[in-house]
Parts: C-alpha cells; structure tokens; sequence
C-alpha cells in the first residue's frame, strides 16, 4: 500500500481557498460566496460532486460538492440566467466542470513543482461515489445565496508503476 | 471585427463570447482545437474574412490549445490570426510555452471583463472609445 500524506500542500491553507473562492465567484458569477456563518447540514444523497486532479510532486483531487438545487442556480448564474430557470443536466454538469475547473487551476497555482490539471468531471451520488477516493486534507463550508457549497481539498497517491 | 472563442466549456464560451459581443466583436465558436481547425478551414472554404482574434483555452479533449496554436502557426494564410490563450494553466512555464509556440498574449481564468479588455487593448485589437 503507498501512503498517502494527509496534509494539503505547501502553500494551500483555508484563507488561501477562501481567497480562491472570492476571485471565481465574483468573475464567474458577480457575487460573493461568503464563508458559513453556521454548520451546514450535511450534503444530501444526490449532491452535485465537481472535480479535478492534480498532477505532480503532489497529487490531489480539488472538488466542489453541492446540493443539486444549488447547482441549478449556480448554472443559471454564470449562464446569465433568471434565478429559478430550468437547466438540463449538461448545463449543470459544463457550469459545475468549469467552476472545479478554474478553482482547481488556481490552487494548482500554489502548489510547488510543476503540475498538471486535469480535465474536469462531475458526479452525483451518496458519498463513496468517484471524486470521494483519498483522505480529505482540506475542507471549507461555504453559502452563496444561503445555499451551501463546500471547497474540499484529497489527497490521492503518488504514481508507482502498479498505479498507472 | 471576427473572434473565435474556443473552450470545452459552453458556459466559458457564452462567457467570453459575451465579454467580446459588448466590446464590438462578432464571434464564432467551437469546442476544442480540432472543431477550432475546422471552422478556420471553413471559413476559408467560404472565401470569408478569417477572424482576427482566436481566444484559446488549453486543457480540452481531442486537440488542446497548444497543438491548436502550434497548427495555426503551421499555416502561412493565417499569420494574420491573433491568438489569445484563455485558461486556467498560470505557470511560468506554461505561460513561456504557449508563447512560444506561437500565442501572442495569456489570460489566466478568472478574470473580470475588464482585464480581459486590457489584453485586448494591448494587441491593439480594442477600438478607442469602444469600453464604456
């Protein structure tokens, strides 16, 4: 078994995702997602899971996970839409691979080495569904529009030969 | 003036084709760097004015947008062709790379439509009086 260090990388730390969050949300968005004032409950069954790999010295995965009403008013968002819109899925899934997409080049950004991004890709699904492999390093609760978005950083291990 | 406006992303791409719409642009898209190569030869097919600006996302499946420049800058009837990247690659490196394969300027996602104007008005690709 190849140990996996459960700790975020050099560099990449609550205020730093937070920072990450402020800069998506108000260029993709024009609003703020503000840090949760209070727990939020625990993500339902059928949550939207938005991720991407990193790919380097450090290997991790960068994951937005929301409730799927949350997702649908994130699509309407960033697609210049009325809130309350019906968006399909393919919205939903192109919005939310976007978001984990710039959010996970941005802490890419931090992290020493050389890096490779990944493509983006989206789930849904009760939690041990794809993008819930490796051991959470980071973790941060979010509200936009009072609806709950968590940013969670997991850490995957590194490339061996029997793990291509 | 023409844009190309080629991301994997529709909402990216609604995105960007929104920012450049307001800034005078008329825009064209497509999904990764092949349907990119496909609507270049398209046009020219057609005997239409090629765009001046291509924005390029790079991390896009089938062909990225380092292989799109690299093709681009393999044609000598579209010299003419200013290519923005557009993308989420921030490395020094990376930046160096696409650069010299042949992209004139580099736009790290996110950005405000305002740096995004900035860029365009250094390429000289902005008419004064045009950002309001």
């Amino acid at each position: 078994m190849t140990a996996v260090h459960a700790a975020p990388p050099s560099g990449v730390g609550i205020t730093e995702v937070l920072g990450i969050a402020t800069d998506v949300w108000l260029a993709l968005i024009g609003e703020a997602a503000l840090p949760s004032a209070l727990p939020p409950p625990p993500m339902p069954d059928d949550a939207v899971r938005a991720s991407v790999t990193i790919e380097g010295p450090w290997r991790g995965r960068v994951q937005i996970t929301c409730p799927p009403l949350t997702a649908s008013e994130l699509s309407n968002a960033v697609l210049g839409q009325e809130p309350g819109t019906p968006v399909d899925d393919e919205d939903v899934i192109d919005v939310l691979g976007e978001l984990a997409n710039v959010v996970g080049g941005a802490v890419k950004s931090l992290v020493p080495g050389s890096n490779a991004l990944g493509l983006p890709s989206v789930s849904t699904g009760p939690a041990g569904a794809a993008g819930t492999d490796g051991p959470l390093v980071l973790h941060v609760d979010l509200s936009w529009r009072e609806m709950p978005v968590c940013f969670s950083i997991r850490a995957l291990p590194p490339h061996t030969p029997d793990t291509p | 003036m023409h844009a190309l406006v080629i991301d994997d992303s529709r909402a990216m791409r609604r995105i960007v084709s929104g920012i450049l719409t307001n800034l005078g642009f008329s825009t064209v898209e497509a999904g990764d760097g092949r349907a990119a190569l496909d609507v270049l030869e398209a046009i020219e097919a057609r005997g239409d004015a090629l765009p001046e600006l291509a924005c390029v996302d790079w991390n896009m499946p089938r062909m990225d947008g380092l292989e799109f420049v690299n093709h681009v800058r393999s044609r000598r009837e579209w010299r003419n062709l200013t290519m923005m990247m557009v993308t989420t690659e921030s490395e020094h490196g990376q930046i160096v790379r696409a650069l010299a394969a042949g992209a004139h300027e580099y736009m790290i996602k996110p950005f405000t439509p305002d740096a995004f104007a900035d860029k365009l008005a250094l390429l000289g690709l902005l008419d004064a009086g045009v950002r309001s």
